[in-house]
């Protein structure tokens, strides 16, 4: 599925945070957003969802105009979309097991037994390595296990979306490099169109297809992974080298 | 000077807003009620949580309740040389008052504030929004369950609380007190009518309902991080507890003039 974001525009109180973004998600692409903290990434991803509404400017599915949309057009959206939020975002009061059904229990599939969710949601839980803990509570384990758990719950309805919000942060390097691989296997296992926003370089290379850099709600670049690579714009060059001088100030 | 009735200004417009906010949140709960897929199970596990839960304090505080009553009012009839009619004085002031209100005060303390803090954290830790990412409406899957669980929850724990209390009343009055067993039992069901238990089951319901309600909506609104959460639990502990004991005074009033003139 074919993502588009249109002149987007969000501002909270007098903030600015997006103006008039406008990016392609190619389809069965991953492409990587990245941006110092607080340039607006984890809001355009929230503006995709539909969990913020933008205040101008459109988002497409497939040409379909998800801003506009009816709420049955717009569930009916979402429910393509698997999510993996920064701190896995488990309902803590049901183990990991049920929060892996958890989508399947309210998807349009409502003929499915509780055995066969059972066993969909055990496949998932086996494939993230997680399967030993599906009687655990989401508190009683690892945030870098909540992540892997995530992924599993995000991938059970097999989305043609997959949005990740900083799948990294807060994790050591070690288990950090095992979600990047849990994401290269997902790659190569299904298709699916989709979005990561990080700040993590260059780790995040080995997982995408495309990158988009964000700063101060504009987009400062937008190409393949061996052209930022080899970019010469400064704010790109200032971010990637973690310079202090530069076009970047902090904050902004 | 300016600067301070501006911000007086602001803060009532603030205000304003929130109540609007809070009456548009609970028309989408109730709305929902009547939307497929009914949540029966979470529904039920709402009553168990708010009502099952919490019978054991409501009892407690139902029995010694009713104890302290029947040896207040012995010493207060017994100057009137009325202790006969301590049954009656019990059972009135449970049933009327003290069942719904001291009831909605307890599972606000009890259910309430966790509500709002369970609400709170699942809203700071993005697990409100993961249920809307997923397609699933939040007020639906968390918000109608509760309202609809706490409002019918108050009124039944209500009826344990007067029972229990009765309880209390009538051991202490016939055990401690040397009153007569029958008179507490005849004097009580000759002074109680069944418009006395409409007016304290009225009373409940609707003190269920708004206990309910604030405490959601509080958890709803919750501000950031830890601070957010204690902030929006206080909240609602405190303007719940004085909601029930400002609507006390109304539905009083209003019930009276219908029933009881």
């Amino acid at each position: 599925m074919n993502i588009k974001v249109k002149n987007l525009s969000k501002s909270f109180k007098t903030q600015n945070v997006l103006k008039n973004l406008t990016i392609d998600f190619p389809s069965n692409l991953t492409t990587t957003v990245v941006g110092p903290s607080g340039t607006g990434k984890s809001v355009m991803l929230k503006l995709i969802t539909g969990l913020f509404e933008a205040d101008s400017g459109s988002i497409l599915f497939d040409n379909i105009d998800f801003t506009n949309s009816t709420k049955e057009v717009r569930s009916s959206i979402c429910r393509k979309i698997g999510f993996l939020f920064q701190g896995a975002a488990l309902f803590d009061s049901i183990t990991v097991l049920e929060n892996v059904m958890f989508p399947l229990i309210y998807s349009e599939k409502k003929d499915l037994s509780n055995s066969v969710m059972v066993e969909r949601a055990r496949e998932e839980l086996k494939k993230v390595d997680m399967l030993d803990y599906e009687n655990a509570l989401p508190g009683e384990i690892s945030i870098g296990m909540r992540k892997r758990v995530g992924i599993a719950r995000a991938m059970i309805t097999k989305p043609e979306i997959l949005l990740f919000d900083e799948p990294n942060t807060g994790l050591d390097p070690l288990v950090g490099q095992e979600i990047y691989d849990l994401i290269k296997d997902l790659k190569r296992e299904s298709k699916f169109t989709g979005i990561i926003v990080s700040h993590e370089l260059p780790e995040v290379y080995q997982v995408s297809d495309k990158i988009v850099m964000l700063y101060g709600g504009d987009v400062h670049f937008d190409g393949s992974v061996s052209e930022f690579e080899n970019s010469e714009n400064p704010v790109v060059k200032q971010f990637k080298n973690g310079d202090i001088e530069g076009p970047i100030k902090p904050n902004q | 000077m300016i600067k301070r009735i501006s911000s007086l200004g602001n803060g009532f417009v603030d205000y304003l807003n929130a109540l609007g906010e809070s009456w548009v949140f609970v028309f989408k709960a109730l709305s929902e009620a009547f939307e497929a897929p009914y949540e029966i199970k979470l529904f039920i596990k709402q009553l168990y949580v708010i009502g099952v839960q919490s019978i054991s304090v409501v009892a407690l505080v139902g029995g010694f309740t009713g104890a302290v009553l029947a040896v207040q009012g012995e010493y207060t009839l017994s100057q009137f040389g009325a202790s006969a009619y301590t049954g009656s004085a019990v059972a009135l002031s449970l049933i009327r008052e003290l069942g719904p209100v001291l009831t909605a005060l307890m599972v606000n303390g009890r259910a309430g504030s966790s509500m709002t803090a369970e609400l709170g954290i699942m809203k700071i830790s993005e697990q409100i929004d993961a249920l809307k990412a997923m397609g699933i409406n939040p007020i639906h899957h968390l918000i109608t369950p509760r309202l609809l669980a706490g409002t019918i929850s108050v009124p039944l724990l209500t009826a344990i609380f007067i029972t229990v209390g009765i309880g209390g009343g009538y051991l202490v009055g016939v055990g401690t007190l040397d009153l007569a067993a029958g008179t507490f039992i005849s004097v009580m069901k000759q002074s109680v009518t069944p418009t006395d238990v409409i007016s304290g089951l009225v009373k409940s319901l609707i003190f269920g309902f708004c206990l309910t309600w604030i405490s959601c909506f509080r958890g709803w609104k919750c501000g950031f991080g830890a601070v957010g959460v204690n902030k929006a639990t206080t909240s609602a502990v405190v303007t719940s507890s004085v909601c029930i004991l400002v609507l006390d005074y109304f539905l009083t009033a209003i019930l009276t003039s219908m029933f009881l003139n």
